[in-house]
């Protein structure tokens, strides 16, 4: 099951939700009355299964890969087996940090004109983290950023624009990673005692049937460890996508005609009715009536 | 009965006053007649050249040319009795809601006598026409002067027609 938490919203270096830790904290805390837990604070890749990283993909941060070794002070009130020295850390070997893979899409503004140098400042700064391109369009760009610098990545992305949006998701891979550490362990082992097994074969069927199985546990040797290897490369380095738009042209609105109505013209005057027929004979189709 | 002294003279009476009122009758019926063919003849104006004069019971006198331009001149009582600005103004009222008045003058007639003229126009007919109305105001009558026609065939006429309104004899 993989775990996801998406953070809207925030404002620029307001940290994204780190899923995950809290729930593997309060587990520990029911067992240690007062502790103190010593984690790099950086986005771990608790690597403890042993896998040797330095053939990883993608160049995992030493950091990243690292064996976490939780250091815990613990303080005990009372009876047990006898008092432990504050200061006599205790190892808790097995205490797995979530697996996160942090996904960044941002939209930024920049003034007209802008658009491709900013793009191009964008992939600089990725590089200048330990970062590499990812993809490019006219007005998008995404990169990849070590995720032990993912919020640093971003600020930097804040810096060239006016962020319109913002959204960062972390998806913990966590149970899905130590599935497949174990069934890969597994798989070795079963891988180990079929080469013994074929070393073994007194007949050439039976070297055959070993055989067979051997290529198919190997293919699924090859998947797993294929899958972790994305993995950790998903959880090393985080996607940052920024899409940068140019920031409308404000266009001053026309001055403001004010019209004026003109008054309603008043109606006409009342004509003077005076009791005279011949004033309502006078005119043309009187005088030109010859008839 | 044999007629008496007394009846002579009283029929002698009888005859001298009979006689009498046949002779005021006779001095009333000549000052009539002295005063309707003399003193108050029909206002008149002189007919400019190309015109023709026509007899009719609507005008005072009327005269046409051959364009159907036409003056002519009547005159009304002067009742109720107003000046020269009370019936200029009346007649250009009731006149404006059908023409558009062009052109208000102050005109005198050969007479002497003071008028107002008003010339409009309109659309008679589907064509342009002039239209004058000239106004006197003399005695107790009130005389109105009127000159209208084709524009096509007024505008050329109008040095005759001015002068013809103002010949206007007044009576």
């Amino acid at each position: 099951m993989l775990g996801q938490s998406d953070a809207y919203g925030g404002g620029p270096g307001e940290p994204y939700q780190d899923v995950g830790a809290a729930t593997d904290a309060d587990a520990m805390g029911a067992e240690v009355a007062a502790s103190t837990v010593t984690n790099p604070p950086a986005t771990g890749l608790a690597a403890t299964s042993g896998e040797d990283a330095s053939g990883d993909a993608g160049g995992t941060p030493p950091n990243l890969v690292a064996s976490t070794v939780n250091t815990v002070t613990t303080r005990r009130g009372g009876g047990g087996d006898g008092e432990r020295d504050p200061n006599d850390p205790i190892q808790i070997p097995d205490l797995p940090a979530p697996l996160l893979i942090y996904t960044a899409d941002m939209r930024i503004e920049v003034p007209a004109g802008e658009v491709v140098t900013t793009i191009e400042r964008i992939i600089e700064g990725a590089v200048s983290f330990g970062g590499y391109l990812a993809g490019r369009t006219d007005t998008s760009v995404s990169v990849r950023v070590p995720s032990r610098l993912f919020r640093e990545s971003l600020a930097d992305v804040e810096q060239l624009g006016d962020v319109k949006s913002r959204r960062v998701t972390a998806q913990d891979v966590s149970e899905e990673y130590h599935d497949l550490d174990v069934r890969l362990r597994n798989l070795r082992g079963l891988r180990e005692r079929l080469e013994s097994f074929l070393a073994r074969a007194t007949t050439i069927e039976e070297a055959l049937r070993v055989q067979t199985e051997l290529e198919r546990v190997s293919m699924q040797i090859d998947q797993a460890e294929g899958r972790l290897r994305y993995l950790r490369s998903r959880v090393a380095f985080s996607l940052v996508t920024i899409h940068v738009n140019p920031a409308p042209v404000v266009v001053a609105p026309p001055e403001t005609t004010v019209v004026v109505e003109a008054p309603t013209p008043p109606p006409p005057a009342r004509l003077l009715d005076l009791p005279i027929q011949w004033l309502n004979d006078t005119g043309l189709g009187r005088l030109l009536d010859l008839t | 009965m044999k007629p008496t002294m007394n009846n002579v003279k009283k029929n002698s009476k009888s005859h001298e006053g009979r006689a009498m009122n046949h002779f005021a009758q006779a001095v009333l019926r000549l000052v009539l007649v002295l005063a309707a063919f003399g003193c108050a003849h029909p206002a008149h104006f002189a007919t400019p050249p190309g015109f023709v004069s026509i007899e009719d019971d609507a005008y005072d006198f009327r005269a046409t040319n051959a364009d159907g331009v036409v003056l002519g001149v009547r005159a009304m009582d002067n009742d109720p009795e107003g000046d020269l600005a009370f019936w200029a103004g009346a007649i250009d009222r009731r006149l404006r809601q059908r023409y558009e008045a062009v052109e208000v003058l102050e005109v005198e007639a050969a007479t002497g006598t003071s008028g107002i003229q008003i010339r409009y126009q309109t659309d008679h007919g589907g064509r342009l026409h002039r239209y004058w109305a000239t106004i006197f105001v003399h005695g107790d009558r009130v005389y109105l002067v009127e000159a209208g026609g084709d524009a096509e065939f007024f505008d050329p006429q109008v040095a005759d027609v001015e002068e013809a309104v103002l010949s206007v004899d007044l009576g």
